[in-house]
């Protein structure tokens, strides 16, 4: 069962973002897409408009397209103060790759934490809800 | 999985680039996302990152040269050695600018050598001041001082040290950091300065001192001369010209003498030798003595002349009377000197003062019809030297007279301040602190028992009846005490007249009073008149 209202998710060029009902912001990298500066800067304010001014921890599905460039990273690392935590979710070599990479040489500010499996990673984020 | 051998290459290529040192090769990533591409995407972040950090290290580096180059420019402009140092005993140096070269004629190498270089110039007698300071930055963590250091040249320079010590992250000292600045020249001015304030400072105390001698040495001929100018005037062999002419002499000796008492007075005044003497007087009485003294100059000048106290006001009061008089007979001579027309009022009373219940208050109005004072003058009335226009025109007075007043009156712990209307006279209000006194406290020659005799006293001559008596009282008193006595008239010391006059007491209570009541009221002449010709009558 899942959790994601998709008459409520809100879809930038590059994600998909829905705010689940346990409180969890859903993030999912579309296909076959490369996020440029500009797309983060737009996927990070449609996170704000969604969360109305709280924090909430933050899944982040990266499975389908994990190609992020530095200036992204460091966006992502940096200017998710809504973020109480963050579980990006991978599956292949090159999403892991892509997710280490993120969590070693960006060093986000919130916690974050790798999985490949969904379940564990929503149940690691619930303990930071508020 | 099928290795696609081109793509394979070309990321060994971008390796290569990479491993040569070019970090702006990249893999080009493809859409099927597979471990190839995961592997390239993996190199080109690391590769964008050591590319980053690369440029940041570049700029930092930069940075870092152009703020050395900066600090190094400062250091060699600088007026100041800038130096760093061991915390302990001799003190190495550890680092000191190239300044101190120009500053001080040493190589930088001539401290950072010899570890005691330092502590080995310092003046032997600065020294264990220098070293005792150093224990204080090590309690305090900052010192600065002051010590004289030989240069290169062999002089003696004075170093202006300031200090901060450093610690480790366990409260150790680690380094003392320091500034030398060379303040000789600021040294020496303040010696100069120093010796300038010390040598203003001896020849005021010598001109106050020439002042007061000076004056004293005139007085005392001044005095003598208008004594016998009294005698001559009661000489009946003398024509009426004669008489005029000694008139004329003793009416310019009492000016010039007020002159040299004002002058003495501000003498005293500066060189803070002006004592206060609080004892019970009679204020009634001394209104009298002070009216009487007045009256005649006002009423030849066509003026009315009003003293009063307040009914009800105390009798017996606590405190400088001769000041008191003093500051009296001043506002009074002014008030008469500048009045042509219409009169002079002095108005006391005495009234509750703050504090304790015997604590009362004198105030003494004295007003006047005369010209008033100009709004822009008031300001600088009670300044020393200072007079008014009119007091300027009318030639006479030396400026000192309301500044003393004022003087006298801060002296008592008073206040002296004058309201003035040019054209509509004024009013100088003066208000001193006393106590309430008692005729028990009264000094022996003023007891209300010869009050009718001071009813009698307040003109400024003993009544005619009692001239001879008195002479001959004099000539009963022993040769020595009239000596001392005439010596302290001539020497115009009123305190050591009045001592002396206990000694009369025994003699004749009455001859002692009109001695004291002639000392009093500064009336030298007189005194001496009344002595001479006692010695005349024995």
């Amino acid at each position: 069962m899942t959790l994601v209202d998709h008459t409520k998710t809100t879809q930038t060029r590059t994600v998909a973002i829905a705010l689940r009902e346990d409180g969890i912001l859903h993030i999912r990298a579309l296909p076959g897409t490369e996020q440029g500066s500009s797309d983060v800067a737009e996927n990070l304010d449609v996170c704000r408009q969604v969360l109305g001014g709280k924090k909430a921890p933050i899944l982040v599905d990266i499975r389908r397209s994990p190609i992020l460039d530095r200036q992204g990273r460091q966006a992502y690392a940096i200017q998710t103060n809504f973020a109480l935590a963050q579980a990006i979710l991978v599956d292949s070599a090159f999403s892991r790759i892509a997710g280490n990479l993120f969590v070693r040489v960006a060093h986000p500010k919130h916690p974050t934490r790798l999985f490949t499996s969904e379940d564990e990673a929503v149940l690691w984020l619930r303990e930071f809800l508020p | 999985m099928t290795l696609d051998q081109g793509r394979l290459d070309r990321l060994l290529t971008v390796l290569e680039t990479l491993a040569g040192g070019d970090f702006s090769a990249r893999f080009g990533v493809s859409s099927a996302l597979d471990d190839l591409d995961a592997l390239g995407y993996g190199v080109n972040v690391l590769a964008e990152e050591v590319e980053v950090a690369n440029a940041e290290r570049q700029e930092a580096q930069r940075r870092t040269q152009m703020s050395e180059q900066r600090l190094a420019h400062i250091l060699a402009t600088s007026p100041t050695t800038v130096y760093s140092c061991g915390a302990t005993a001799p003190y190495p140096a550890t680092f000191i600018s190239s300044n101190v070269r120009e500053q001080l004629g040493f190589d930088p190498s001539s401290f950072l050598d010899d570890p005691g270089f330092w502590a080995s110039r310092i003046h032997p007698e600065d020294a264990p001041r220098v070293f005792a300071g150093l224990g204080e930055l090590l309690e305090r963590g900052c010192h600065a001082h002051e010590y004289r250091w030989q240069v290169a040249d062999g002089s003696w320079r004075w170093m202006l040290d300031q200090l901060v010590l450093t610690r480790d992250g366990e409260g150790n000292p680690v380094e003392i950091i320091g500034s030398w600045t060379d303040i000789t020249h600021r040294k020496s001015t303040e010696e100069e300065l120093l010796r300038a304030k010390e040598a203003a400072e001896a020849a005021s105390r010598a001109k106050t001192a020439f002042l007061a001698s000076m004056t004293h040495e005139i007085r005392t001929p001044m005095n003598v001369i208008l004594g016998f100018a009294q005698l001559l005037l009661r000489d009946r062999t003398c024509t009426a010209e004669q008489k005029q002419q000694v008139e004329a002499i003793m009416g310019n000796g009492e000016r010039l003498l007020e002159l040299l008492t004002d002058v003495l007075d501000y003498a005293k005044l500066e060189a803070e030798r002006a004592l206060i003497h609080e004892s019970t007087f009679d204020l009634p009485r001394m209104l009298a003595d002070i009216e009487a003294m007045f009256r005649p100059r006002a009423e030849g000048k066509g003026l009315r002349l009003v003293v009063e106290h307040a009914a009800g006001t105390r009798r017996f009061v606590v405190g400088d009377e001769t000041r008191l008089r003093r500051i009296l007979q001043l506002l009074l001579s002014n008030a008469v000197k500048f009045t042509q027309h219409g009169g002079v009022a002095l108005r006391a009373a005495v009234a509750s003062g703050p504090g304790e219940a015997a604590a009362l208050r004198l105030v003494v109005e004295v007003e006047d019809t005369g010209p008033g004072i100009a709004p822009e003058e008031i300001g600088s009335l009670f300044q020393i030297f200072e007079q008014t226009e009119r007091g300027r025109r009318a030639g006479s007075g030396t400026g000192l007279g309301l500044a003393l007043s004022r003087r006298f009156a801060e002296l008592l712990g008073g206040k002296l301040d004058v309201i003035s209307q040019e054209g509509k006279g004024g009013v100088f209000r003066l208000e001193i602190p006393v106590r309430e006194g008692t005729a028990d406290s009264l000094p022996p020659r003023s007891r209300p028992g010869e009050v009718l005799e001071e009813a009698r006293a307040a003109t400024a001559l003993p009544p005619p009846s009692r001239g001879p008596e008195l002479r001959a009282q004099v000539a009963t008193l022993p040769a020595e005490l009239v000596t001392n006595l005439r010596q302290a008239t001539l020497a115009a010391d009123p305190d050591r007249i009045l001592e002396l006059c206990e000694q009369v007491d025994a003699h004749s209570p009455e001859l002692a009073q009109e001695l004291r009541r002639l000392a009093e009221g500064f009336a030298y002449q007189k005194l001496i008149a009344l002595l001479e010709s006692g010695r005349k009558t024995s």
